[in-house]
């Protein structure tokens, strides 16, 4: 076995040196992410972690990009139980579009955890979001087998206290907005460096600091 | 009645097939020279009345009697009484009278053309032109000649087709579809594929095998006709001055003088079948043996028929309660076996069984034709299992739980979007900045020294959209929205209610 084909295997890591083979990504519309992430952008075919404070202030902004250019893709993307209504309105100004977007209430977390699974590992999907109310381990594993077998984007908010259980996710990090953007704590990575900050900008005009005023009267 | 007439050709379609009336030499080529265009077979089942009842091999002597005009008379009679000398058309009493223990039915007409429905949707297979008769069925095989090597291989299989679910069956082929059923009610198996020998051929069947009203028969006895070559044989004015011209006109279609169209068979298409599972079941684990094989029933029935099926009903019966249906909605029309039985089993998960299940039918409908829908060539884009999927979990979380989204042209935040089918589409409106979260119901937020809180004071921007709309319904809004961030760099979008000045927070951006 030569010594590049040694380094073509995913489960060889390279300290600090980001592996070209990390798979399939997506680039996250956020230049810092993009250059920590091992091949530089959110992995695809895998399971990304977002731990927040609240999940029900779930950072959609942090993900809108990529979801964008999945759109693009015409593939369906599924959103299992979120914490509030995905504002259409919004996202079709910003250009997500709806017919795409399916949106799963299910009424109890096991139905909930076995629709995620099902829309990731079935290859339909191109996204898969979830906000669990608990996530074990072993469903962590479920979620990331069945995001590799389908090759879709999982993507699992939850709360920071989970930082401290184990996870088979691909990507795990820590949101913490602040006033410009975010600090991402980068907690796992696969393939590429752990335990780093970084922090970036919502690239979006600070709605305090916009001088547009809407006065609409009907 | 005879059982066989000499001029009428008797053949036997067994093995040993000896078409009597196709000369000794003839080949196939010959037979296709010589036959006409169109060639009827009759199937017609002289017992049909008796082996609806499907009463199996006992030995009481059994009859079946029609009730629909006094005396009573006997229509069919199984062997046992045919032995004892109970024959067709005589009357129950005396039927009675002969034979004592003798066991005598109602005729069910609605069974028996259930049964023949039933064989006639079979038949299709064999022909496309397939007529439903009173007591049997006309199938037009000159086009299928071809298609399965000539007359014999057809006949052969035919035969062994339908004796496999009728014991007593007579078949004749003739060219025209009237003289096939005369023959076949006449006598068991007659084949005359040659026009010129067709009159010749049927002119020794008795008149009273004619679909003739009674006055008529009456009259034709009394002038001494007995065969059909001696009614033939009158001058025709005459005939139609005594008996009516629609006799003339009849004769004509029998002898193949004139044109004979008949009613084609088309199918009904709906799919309903009902299985008993004994012992009544709970668990829905035991009922899937049973919803197998209705699945593979309805399978098998698409696949011959060449249709699809976008819906399919399972109705649960029980004891005492009402029965439980549950309607499984197909998104994909291509559905096999495999998957069918999947979303059925998702969708039996998905309902709590508290009776047991009695009984358990299966229904489809409509039924549309393949080939509607293109698929493309290189199959490698999610369309495949996308359908699959969503009917997954469908059946699974229930309609209701699985939403596709939609905006309105409205100002009214809440009203515009709703909660639509997933896959809708609708035309894009235009909208002032919105939060990508919206809450369900606005939360009415604390006020503290004049300035909003939520999770923290709020920083609230200076600049507004004023939206005040719907005074003409029942939903009136007059507010103020602002941009606000709270101490924990959330970025929210509340607004002020114009008439009680509350502050609510509606969207987190």
């Amino acid at each position: 076995m030569s010594l590049a084909s040694c380094l073509q295997r995913r489960d060889i890591w390279r300290g600090f040196q980001n592996s070209p083979s990390a798979g399939r990504v997506l680039s996250s519309g956020f230049r810092p992410l993009d250059a920590y992430l091992p091949g530089g952008g959110w992995p695809l075919g895998a399971l990304t972690e977002i731990l927040i404070d609240d999940i029900a202030h779930s950072p959609l902004w942090l993900v809108l990009p990529g979801l964008l250019q999945l759109t693009a893709l015409k593939h369906h993307q599924i959103w299992v139980h979120p914490p509030h209504i995905p504002y259409p309105p919004a996202l079709t100004s910003r250009g997500i579009s709806l017919d795409k977007t399916v949106i799963l209430k299910p009424r109890q977390e096991t139905d909930a955890l076995w629709a995620a699974e099902q829309a990731l590992r079935s290859g339909a999907c191109s996204a898969v979001l979830y906000w669990p109310k608990n996530l074990s381990f072993t469903a962590t594993r479920r979620l990331q087998l069945a995001s590799e077998v389908g090759g879709t984007w999982g993507l699992c908010f939850r709360h920071w206290r989970a930082a401290t259980m184990p996870t088979t996710a691909a990507l795990r990090l820590l949101f913490k907005p602040t006033g410009t953007g975010a600090m991402l704590t980068i907690l796992k990575c696969r393939g590429g460096k752990t335990e780093g900050k970084l922090a970036i900008c919502r690239d979006t005009v600070n709605p305090l600091n916009s001088t547009n005023t809407f006065d609409l009267i009907v | 009645m005879s059982p066989s007439i000499p001029t009428i050709p008797t053949i036997n379609f067994g093995a040993n097939q000896s078409l009597c009336c196709v000369p000794n030499s003839s080949t196939r080529n010959e037979i296709q020279e010589h036959h006409s265009d169109t060639l009827w077979l009759a199937i017609h089942l002289p017992l049909l009345p008796l082996e609806v009842f499907a009463l199996g091999p006992i030995t009481t002597p059994t009859v079946v009697y029609e009730t629909s005009q006094r005396p009573y008379s006997i229509v069919a009679v199984d062997n046992h009484a045919q032995r004892n000398g109970i024959m067709t058309g005589m009357s129950l009493s005396v039927a009675h009278a002969r034979l004592t223990g003798l066991r005598a039915f109602i005729r069910n007409h609605q069974a028996e053309q259930q049964a023949l429905v039933k064989l006639a949707t079979q038949a299709i297979y064999w022909s496309p032109n397939v007529v439903v008769h009173s007591s049997g069925l006309l199938l037009e095989i000159a086009g299928s000649l071809r298609l399965y090597g000539g007359l014999n291989p057809l006949l052969a299989e035919i035969k062994s087709w339908i004796n496999r679910q009728y014991s007593c069956v007579h078949l004749a082929i003739t060219p025209t579809p009237s003289s096939a059923m005369l023959c076949a009610r006449h006598s068991s198996s007659v084949l005359i594929i040659n026009q010129t020998r067709l009159v010749a051929s049927i002119s020794q069947i008795p008149v009273d095998l004619l679909e003739l009203n009674q006055h008529q028969q009456k009259l034709l006895q009394q002038i001494g006709i007995q065969k059909i070559g001696a009614l033939l044989r009158l001058p025709r004015s005459g005939l139609a001055r005594r008996l009516g011209p629609a006799i003339l006109n009849m004769l004509d279609r029998l002898t193949g003088v004139e044109a004979d169209p008949q009613i084609t068979f088309i199918p009904s298409y709906r799919f309903e079948k009902t299985m008993e599972c004994l012992p009544a079941r709970t668990q829905v684990e035991q009922l899937m043996p049973w919803a197998k094989i209705l699945v593979q029933a309805l399978v098998s029935q698409l696949l011959h028929t060449c249709k699809h099926v976008n819906q399919i009903d399972w109705l649960l019966h029980h004891a005492d309660q009402p029965p439980t249906p549950i309607t499984l909605r197909l998104t994909d029309e291509r559905y096999g076996e495999k998957s069918l039985l999947e979303l059925t089993h998702l969708a039996f998960d998905a309902i709590h069984l508290t009776e047991a299940v009695k009984k358990i039918t299966l229904c489809a409908t409509p039924l549309r034709h393949i080939g509607e829908q293109n698929s493309s060539l290189f199959s490698a884009t999610d369309m495949d299992t996308w359908p699959m999927l969503l009917d997954r979990l469908r059946h699974r979380l229930g309609n209701q739980q699985v939403l596709g989204l939609r905006t309105h042209a409205e100002y009214r935040p809440e009203h515009a979007w709703s909660f639509c089918e997933p896959g809708e589409t609708d035309p894009k409106h235009q909208y002032a900045p919105r939060p990508l979260w919206l809450f369900l119901k606005p939360h009415i937020l604390e006020v503290i020294d004049g300035n909003p809180y939520f999770h923290g004071p709020l920083e609230v921007a200076k600049e507004y959209e004023r939206i005040v709309s719907g005074w003409w319904d029942t939903f009136p809004v007059r507010r103020d929205y602002y941009h606000a961030r709270n101490n924990h760099h959330i970025d929210l979008w509340i607004f002020r209610e114009l008439n009680t000045g509350h502050w609510f927070a509606h969207g987190i951006f």
